[in-house]
Formats: structure tokens, C-alpha cells, sequence
């Protein structure tokens, strides 16, 4: 069964919640691991193209860190396994950087999973089933739908540069076009709102409050119950969390665990 | 659709936006015969106020009581930074959003598809430490003001953070300010000329920096691009602690970064038409001052290299 958008926006919600909320390693990589599972069963996210989204997007986060973390960790107490002149690796500069590194990628692995999974019509439905004003959800829904088509254009404005003789793949030659090209991006974009206007005008956009989804979605006590159910069960265990009462263990304690 | 210029062929030159058409519009004019909007309700004040005290309060919060540099257990540091950021965020969106014309609204989207467009490459896929994430914003604060920057700096980071990469998420509330002061700078006359943009857009991401400090510090560890987290090992490793290597590094990064984008902004605004830029009553604000058309040089160097 497909979830209702506004679901998925709470889920989503709730994840990052969770994830930045309680300070155990252990949530950031239950969240990953569910996500992985999420992405394989998943009919309408192919796993591959998902996976390469989230290497791309967490694989620099986790060189960077554990270069900035893991090698000059500024601890003063810190328990250094080897050094390299001024960088040293140390037990808490490691343990550091891979908590930070494991909520990023818990948190890139749920938005990859939602973007590959929803698009533009779903997300401004989910937006207003969940109470948000039409003028946000519109801005939302349009600007996801332009993101590809914004990219296309500055592509499309650079080849008609080349074909001029420029050698646009010299970076200082593309800051020298930027002013020109982003400049008729935006010609080309207010001039394109009278027809967007009428568009919409066309369509009754503003006369309803709530207007009908594009779509048809699965709607009831379950899909009502999940969100509620989430979104109490998430502030439940941050404030948990924070009273200091959620039984789960702390890096320093799995740290113990391993004996280091 | 109103049309006013029965000459240019290109539409209606009044602003014509999604749900409002301006004949329906109610007539407000002042003495000159200018559309004057009506007062913003007092709610949206107090959103708005609240909403900067939030934000404040939290960085304040963790500039006080939290410790310089993590430790193995990360603590609720993060949640702070990430909820007062966010529920400050939230609310000056919400004190925004009643104080914007729908035409700009309609221009949103293009703008925050450009801020992510341009962010994404080059703040965390390039060597260079900088962002260059906010020229959409930037623009809309330029001929829309500073509520309208404030409102597409938000949601250029909630919409870039559930899509493609939730870490600016917690980067919205510096978006936010930045949007707000290039409304400020261009009401006071910052993008009248090239240099005057260069030197509010220096002086904007003096606190856009300290701002971004917690979240990059506490939440990121200093690590997000490539180029930005190579100055913040350079520097933690030359001694420093975690929020001062990610303060020298955010101020560095976002002073440059912002004096660019003001520039490039001043430079796209320079070479609209005038008849796109008199659609927005706010541009009035920065009409570039020209001694004569021989040392006309923005808008030229711009228009040229179309």
C-alpha cells in the first residue's frame, strides 16, 4: 500500500526528529538500515539510482569529517591511537566524526528515498492535507518542478555560448557568462508569469481554500493513525531522551563495550 | 489581463500574479497616484519579532552555555541549534508570508530553483569554499523586499533539504537573514552602485556567518563541502576549537560569498529592461546611478556578454 503524501512529509518530519533529537548512534543507523530496507522493497525507487544519490551526496561528508574530526580533533583529553606530525587519530575525534557522518547519511538516505518517491503534484497535496497556506504550497510544489528545467536552460544558454567560440570549460570563462546568463534567466522567467497567471487563473487557482488533489490517495484511520502515531511516538522518545530515561547506549558506552 | 504598453507586444507590464488578477485588486493609491499595500496585520510583527528573538536566543544559548568542542558523546547540543533554528525560521516565515504580493510569490519558485541549482554544484562539489546558494535570494530581496527575501531564503533550504540534501536544513535561519538584508541594503540605496552592493553584501554575511557558526560546528562537525571543510581542519589543526575554527571559517566564506553574490545581483538587476524592473515598485529603491553613458559600466558589461 502506498502511504498519503502528507504521511511521507510527516515520516520525513519525524526522522530528522529522531535522528538530530536523541544522541545514541544507535537511532541514525536504524533509521539507515530502514531506509536501505525501504529503498530495496520499494516498487517505485530503483535501489541503484538511490544508492549512487546517497554515495554521492554522504561519501564527501564522510571524507571531509573524518579528515577534520577523526585526524585534528581540537579534545583536549582525547586518546590518541597515532600521530602524523600535527594531525593525530583519536578515539573521540573518531567516534565523533562518525556519529555526525551516520546522521547525515541517515538523513540524506529519507529525503532520497522521499524524492525519488514522490514528485511535485504528490508533495503540494501532502502540503495542504496538511494544513499548510496555498500560496506556500504552490511556491514548494512549482519551485521542485523547476529545479530540472532552471538546470536545462543554464545548459541549453551555455551550448549557444560555445556554439558562439567561447570555450566554456574554463571556469573563468563561465563567471565571466554568469552575469548574461542568469540575467535572461530571469528576463525569461518574469516575462513567463503573465502566462503562468492565466494559467492558473484558467485552472481556479485561489478560488477554493482546499482545493480537490490532482490524485486519488489512500485515506482513513490508518493513514491518519500513522501520522499522529509517528509524530507522538518521535516527541516521546526525544523527551525521553532528554529526561535522560530512554535505555539506549551512548557512543562512550558502545565504546566500553569494544574495549577501547 | 491588463495591458498597458499597447507598443512593447510583451504583455502586461502591471504585476499579474497567481489567484489575483489587478483589476480585482482593491485601489489604494496615495496622494501620486501610487498602489499602496494595505498595513500588515500585527500578528505578523509579532511573528516576526518572535521569530528573530528565537534565533538569537539560541545562539546566545549555545555561545554561553554549551562547551567549545564536542565530545565523543554528542549530547542535545545539536537538538538546540536545530530547533531553535527552525522554529525561528517557521515563525518568520509565517510573519512573512502577509506581507508579500502574490507576484512575487510566482517568482519564487524560479529564484529557489536557481539558489539550489547554483548551491548545489558549487557549495559542495567544488573546491572552492564558498556557497554561492543565494543569488535567487538575494534578487527576490532586491526587488521585492526584505520580508520576500526573508520567505525564499527559507524555503529555498526546507525544499533543498527534503529533495536533495537535508544538511542546509539546519541552515535556515542564516537564509533568512540574508534574504532580509538585501531588502535592507537595497531600501537604504546599497545596490545603487556596483561597490556600494560589494560592501553590504561584506557587511550582511558578517553575522550570516556567525549565525551559520553553531549548526556548522555542532551539527556538521565543520565537514559539509569540500572546500569549507578544508579550512576548518587547517585550523583545528593549528589549534582551535571547534566552534572557533568554524567561526573564522564561516566568516571568511560567508563575507566573500555574499560581497559576490550582491555583485553578481547588483550586475543581473543592472541588466534587466526597465519596463521588467518598473514591474516591482520596490526596484525603485536601486535605480543604478549613472554619470553618463560613456561610464555606464554594469549594465553594459552585462548586456554584452549575452
Amino acid at each position: 500500500m502506498r502511504l498519503h503524501p502528507a504521511t511521507e512529509l510527516v515520516l520525513l518530519g519525524c526522522a530528522l526528529l529522531l535522528v538530530y533529537g536523541v544522541p545514541s548512534p544507535v537511532i541514525p543507523a536504524a533509521v539507515l538500515l530502514c531506509t536501505v530496507a525501504g529503498a530495496a522493497v520499494s516498487p517505485r525507487v530503483r535501489f541503484r539510482s538511490w544508492l549512487l544519490t546517497v554515495v554521492v551526496l554522504a561519501g564527501p561528508m564522510l571524507i571531509m569529517v573524518g579528515i577534520i574530526q577523526g585526524l585534528f580533533y581540537p579534545g583536549e583529553q582525547a586518546q590518541v591511537l597515532a600521530e602524523f606530525g600535527p594531525a593525530a587519530v583519536t578515539v573521540e575525534g573518531l567516534a565523533l566524526a562518525i556519529q555526525l557522518w551516520l546522521r547525515v547519511a541517515a538523513m540524506v538516505a529519507v529525503c532520497a528515498l522521499f524524492a525519488f518517491g514522490s514528485d511535485p503534484s504528490r508533495a503540494f497535496d501532502g502540503l495542504l492535507a496538511l494544513r499548510l497556506p496555498l500560496s506556500l504550497a504552490y511556491v514548494c510544489a512549482a519551485a521542485l518542478s523547476l529545479i530540472p528545467l532552471a538546470q536545462h536552460r543554464v545548459r541549453s544558454a551555455l551550448a549557444a555560448r560555445r556554439a558562439r567560440g567561447w570555450d566554456t570549460s574554463r571556469f573563468l570563462v563561465r563567471l565571466r557568462l554568469l552575469t548574461g546568463i542568469l540575467a535572461g534567466l530571469l528576463v525569461s522567467a518574469i516575462t513567463q508569469l503573465d502566462q503562468r497567471h492565466d494559467a492558473l487563473n484558467q485552472r481556479g487557482f485561489g478560488q477554493a481554500l482546499r482545493p480537490t488533489p490532482a490524485q486519488f490517495y489512500p485515506q482513513g484511520a490508518t493513514q491518519s493513525g500513522l501520522r499522529w502515531g509517528a509524530f507522538v511516538g518521535s516527541l516521546v522518545l526525544v523527551g525521553a531522551s532528554l529526561a535522560g530515561v530512554l535505555p539506549l547506549p551512548s557512543a562512550t558506552d558502545l565504546l566500553e563495550a569494544f574495549n577501547v | 489581463m491588463t495591458h498597458t504598453d499597447p507598443h512593447s507586444g510583451q504583455g502586461s507590464v502591471a504585476a499579474a500574479d497567481p489567484g489575483e488578477t489587478p483589476k480585482n485588486r482593491t485601489p489604494r493609491s496615495d496622494r501620486s497616484g501610487i498602489y499602496v499595500r494595505p498595513a500588515p496585520p500585527l500578528w505578523s510583527i509579532l511573528a516576526l519579532t518572535a521569530g528573530a528573538a528565537v534565533i538569537a536566543g539560541t545562539y546566545l544559548w549555545v555561545l554561553t552555555t554549551q562547551p567549545a568542542t564536542l565530545g565523543a558523546d554528542l549530547g542535545h547540543t545539536t537538538l538546540g541549534v536545530m530547533v531553535g533554528y527552525l522554529v525561528g525560521a517557521a515563525l518568520i516565515a509565517a510573519g512573512s508570508l502577509p506581507r508579500i504580493p502574490r507576484s512575487v510569490l510566482a517568482l519564487m519558485p524560479v529564484m529557489i530553483a536557481l539558489n539550489i541549482a547554483t548551491g548545489q554544484i558549487v557549495g559542495t562539489m567544488t573546491p572552492i569554499p564558498l556557497y554561492l546558494d543565494s543569488l535567487g535570494t538575494v534578487i527576490i530581496g532586491v526587488i521585492a523586499g526584505p520580508a520576500a527575501g526573508a520567505l525564499t531564503g527559507i524555503l529555498t533550504n526546507v525544499i533543498w533539504g527534503v529533495t536533495i540534501n537535508p544538511t542546509v536544513i539546519a541552515f535556515t535561519a542564516g537564509s533568512a537573514f540574508i534574504g532580509a538584508a538585501a531588502g535592507w541594503a537595497a531600501r537604504l540605496g546599497g545596490f545603487r552602485r556596483i561597490w556600494w552592493a560589494v560592501i553590504a553584501g561584506a557587511l550582511a554575511g558578517i553575522p550570516t556567518g556567525l549565525i551559520a557558526t553553531p549548526v556548522a560546528a555542532f551539527i556538521y562537525g565543520g565537514g559539509l563541502g569540500v572546500g569549507t571543510g578544508g579550512v576548518v581542519a587547517a585550523l583545528q589543526g593549528a589549534g582551535a576549537s571547534m566552534l572557533e575554527a568554524a567561526t573564522v571559517q564561516g566568516l571568511g566564506s560567508d563575507v566573500a560569498d555574499k560581497a559576490i553574490i550582491f555583485a553578481l545581483a547588483f550586475l543581473v538587476l543592472a541588466a534587466l529592461p526597465s519596463r521588467l524592473r518598473n514591474r516591482f515598485p520596490f526596484t525603485e529603491h536601486s535605480a543604478v546611478k549613472r554619470r553618463n553613458r560613456k561610464t555606464a559600466g554594469p549594465a553594459h558589461a552585462a548586456a554584452s556578454s549575452h
